[in-house]
């Protein structure tokens, strides 16, 4: 029961005037963490002062240029200055940097070091002078690797925040782009930004993400899978309802339709907000590419989502329960194809099913240069050698390449996830009950899509409630000069992309 | 508080009347002359639907089971409002035998009846208890489906080249007595009287000045959908076939033979009723457990669908003991005995009532002014 009031008593603590004092408490709390440096000097003759820093964070030689260099300088400083002068003249006319503040919280100096500043605190000072001199290892904006297009920008985000927040800033040269910043995280205090446009995006959108990212009580965010966990509608649900994405222009234009970026620090995965199905089978290109081209391959999309959720099942169904539904002469190569096997078709796509979903497992955690030797034994060694044996018959394996490639074909890949799952509950019914199995499972199925919610949004608009007005970007995608709106769904004011006054 | 869009409305009134009607060919006592019968039936059904949202206008907000007390009183009307509840469970429970007897006849002979009943009532109980949005929602996105469907059938049908001309001539040649019996009373009260149950929705509608219109045109459009087919099915089976096979509709989809490759699509006709029976048995569930919360004033009509659903499964699993004994009670005893009734004669007594009051306050401010 003593401990919280202690703790309180220690977060609130205030620097005190006795400068070795206060450097002795900073030294107990940074027992042990040899990166950090206290360099003492003594400036202006009387007075002594210290700078603390992480020397891994920090440039020093800007240090030494802009910050020691020009304190050495100092001449002697006048007695009749009281503190607060001497704080004054230290950061308006001695040292030499564009982000410099102050502050007089103990605990805050620790945040502050190790977030990269540089703290310099002066004896008689009540407050310590922060100088953000930052030199952080980073890498180089790289082509994203999970969201690849033919045509589109080839940037993508990278671990560091402040190099995301410029990829979006560059693209949006307005001061409607917001981005609030807050930290989450108990220990890693992980830096988490959110980012919207004032006047498109909804208020009460923008208020319940901010919201859910508050209450989250974790003590680590190490990846913003993390903070989609926490804040989705339905955590238990397959179906992801946040979208992530590695590239600057997909989010840039998620924000222009009124959705909420969320930036998070340490990883190249932003996350979108509210999300809808239908969003989530759109890919960057296709905004890219001609229109009529890029329709008919959203179109294939869709055809495909259902081919990679039913085809093993209508496969099973219609081979054990409705072989009268079969053409005759494909039945008969059909049936001289499984002769030999010795499973009932269900145990057989089960079997190849799950061979099939090891392979590509396997393929994702092994190095490249040995994926493709697992993917070459798995698809043709394996394949090949289990049809010959008579173990699975042959239109079996055409059925799982095709539904395996099938769920190649989403952008998203926790997408393709909840698909592959679902897969083998439809295979499951589709065994026991034939089609009537499958037509329960897409009831029901379709029954929990159209209850899931995205933050307020119905996860399957704008099919189901039907918005007609955003039809012009679902199966198909319209020429950008006809897309006069934002999708109504999401956007309920500003929904005018376009002037029409200005084209007339 | 639920609510829903007109076109959900729309949609789902057509599924509704589309319903298990479609399963059965529309008046196939009438012989060749079935789409003349459903053609008058249509007409009749406009209007009778027009009677329900006359009088759903004249008592705004009111749920159906709520008119009888509001007019009638409370103690002569809750007795009559309760008969609605019990009869829409036990439609519920019809349309599943419907469906229990022909999934077992055409795509599951071996599968035990109990197990499709618990497969397909626990799917519209999952559905019900997240609301009658959701159903209305599946509703909005399976009847473009269901119109691309019927689109495609109707062009395989005309490839076929099955169509023969001569099936559907002499028009009437048995008289318009024969006509009329297919129209009296079973035609209009099935698919068309039915749709009273749209009056426990319509108070849910978001925007309530289009219930009229959308209703109607809903209702033309189902008529007109269940008429094309018959016609289809008269074309292509003749007479003799369309009025002796148990499942005209389903034999009709069976006849499709496109260059030897798309053949035996019956199935897919049987996902086809399956469709509309789901909606049909749905929105029978709901209104019964809508309906009961209204009457019981209870806060959630969810604590009844548990119940509800298991009532429906158990009739549908024991009303008849065959198939034949099944059509029998839906075609002789059930239209006389419970529907003309519930769907007519009732309505019409409410409709006298509200006439009357309405002159009556006409006359009091004639008098007054």
């Amino acid at each position: 029961m003593q401990m919280p009031s202690e703790n309180r008593t220690e977060e609130n603590r205030l620097l005190n005037h006795n400068l070795g004092e206060n450097i002795r408490l900073i030294k107990t709390d940074l027992d042990g963490c040899s990166d950090i440096v206290f360099r003492e000097f003594k400036i202006g003759g009387t007075y002594d002062g210290v700078i603390i820093f992480s020397r891994i964070l920090v440039d020093t030689k800007l240090i030494d240029e802009f910050v020691l260099k020009p304190l050495y300088q100092i001449g002697k400083i006048p007695d009749e200055w009281d503190s607060k002068k001497i704080k004054e003249v230290l950061i308006n006319q001695v040292i030499i940097a564009a982000q410099i503040d102050s502050g007089n919280k103990l605990n805050e100096i620790t945040e502050r070091v190790f977030s990269g500043e540089t703290v310099l605190m002066v004896s008689g000072l009540l407050d310590a002078i922060y100088i953000n001199m930052q030199k952080l290892e980073k890498r180089s904006i790289q082509e994203p690797l999970t969201d690849p297009a033919i045509r589109g920008p080839r940037d993508g985000f990278t671990e560091d925040i402040s190099t995301n927040m410029s990829l979006i800033r560059r693209r949006l040269k307005t001061p409607k782009l917001k981005f609030e910043e807050l930290n989450v995280g108990k220990i890693s205090k992980t830096k988490t930004v959110i980012t919207y446009l004032k006047g498109i995006a909804d208020d009460t959108i923008i208020a319940e993400v901010r919201n859910r990212i508050t209450k989250i009580d974790v003590d680590a965010i190490l990846e913003s899978g993390n903070i989609e966990e926490f804040i989705e509608d339905s955590p238990s649900s397959l179906f992801p309802q946040i979208l992530n994405t590695e590239r600057p222009d997909k989010l840039v234009s998620c924000l222009l339709e009124g959705q909420i970026g969320i930036l998070v620090d340490n990883t190249p995965f932003a996350l979108i907000a509210p999300q809808t199905l239908v969003q989530m089978l759109q890919a960057p290109d296709d905004y890219y590419e001609r229109h009529i081209g890029a329709s008919f391959i959203r179109i294939i999309r869709y055809l495909y989502y259902g081919v990679a959720l039913t085809l093993p099942s209508l496969y099973i169904a219609f081979s054990t329960f409705h072989q009268g539904m079969i053409p005759t002469r494909l039945l008969y190569s059909m049936a001289a194809a499984r002769e030999n096997v010795p499973f009932p078709a269900l145990i057989e796509a089960f079997i190849m099913e799950i061979t099939f979903e090891v392979l590509r497992e396997a393929g994702i955690r092994l190095p490249k240069a040995v994926g493709q030797s697992v993917s070459i034994v798995g698809a043709l060694v394996i394949g090949q050698a289990a049809v010959q044996a008579g173990i699975v018959s042959a239109p079996m394996v055409i059925i799982v390449s095709l539904t395996g490639i099938a769920s190649f074909i989403f952008p998203k890949y926790n997408l393709a996830l909840s698909i592959r799952l679902l897969r083998f509950l439809m295979m499951i019914l589709a065994g026991t009950l034939g089609l009537f199995g499958i037509f329960i499972g897409i009831m029901v199925i379709m029954i929990h899509m159209v209850s899931l919610r995205s933050f307020g949004i119905p996860y399957l608009a704008p099919l189901a409630p039907l918005t007609l007005s955003s039809l012009k970007d679902v199966f198909i995608r319209a020429p950008k000069w006809a897309m006069k709106n934002r999708p109504e769904f999401i956007v309920k004011k500003n929904v005018k992309r376009v002037d029409n006054s200005k084209n007339m | 508080m639920e609510r829903i869009s007109s076109y959900q409305l729309f949609s789902m009134t057509v599924l509704f009347q589309v319903g298990t009607t479609i399963i059965f060919g529309f008046s196939s006592s009438a012989g060749r002359d079935a789409w003349i019968s459903c053609l008058i039936s249509t007409g009749i059904g406009v209007l009778t639907v027009s009677l329900y949202l006359f009088l759903m206008k004249s008592q705004p907000g009111l749920t159906l089971v709520e008119w009888f007390p509001a007019q009638f009183g409370r103690w002569i009307g809750t007795p009559i409002a309760w008969m609605y509840p019990l009869l829409f469970i036990y439609d519920a429970g019809r349309a599943m035998g419907d469906i229990k007897d022909l999934i077992s006849v055409t795509i599951l002979p071996l599968t035990p009846h109990f197990v499709i009943m618990i497969a397909l009532l626990a799917v519209i109980a999952y559905a019900l208890y997240g609301g009658i949005e959701n159903l209305a929602r599946i509703g909005g996105i399976w009847m473009p489906i269901m119109l691309f469907l019927y689109l495609i059938v109707v062009v395989l049908i005309a490839v076929s080249g099955i169509i023969d001309f001569r099936n559907i001539q002499p028009f009437v040649d048995k008289g318009w007595g024969n006509v009329m019996k297919a129209v009296w009373p079973l035609g209009i009260t099935q698919t068309f009287g039915e749709s009273i149950e749209f009056a426990m929705i319509w108070p849910l509608v978001k925007e309530e000045k289009k219930i009229v219109k959308y209703t109607l045109v809903a209702t033309m459009t189902s008529g007109l959908l269940i008429c094309s087919i018959d016609i289809f099915a008269i074309l292509v089976l003749s007479e003799k076939y369309f009025s002796n096979s148990l499942y005209p509709i389903y034999t009709l989809v069976q006849q499709i033979e496109v260059s030897d490759f798309i053949e035996n699509l019956d199935s897919i006709s049987v996902i086809l009723f399956l469709t509309t029976a789901f909606f049909k048995t749905g929105l029978h569930i709901f209104s019964a457990v809508y309906g009961m919360q209204k009457l019981l004033k209870t806060k959630s009509y969810k604590t009844f669908i548990l119940p509800v659903t298991a009532a429906v499964a158990f009739l549908a699993l024991t009303m008849a003991r065959s198939v034949l004994e099944h059509f029998e009670a839906g075609l002789k005893i059930l239209p006389y005995n419970l529907w003309v009734p519930l769907f007519y004669i009732l309505p019409a007594l409410l409709f006298i009532v509200v006439a009357i009051k309405r002159l009556k306050q006409v006359k009091q401010k004639n008098a007054h002014s």
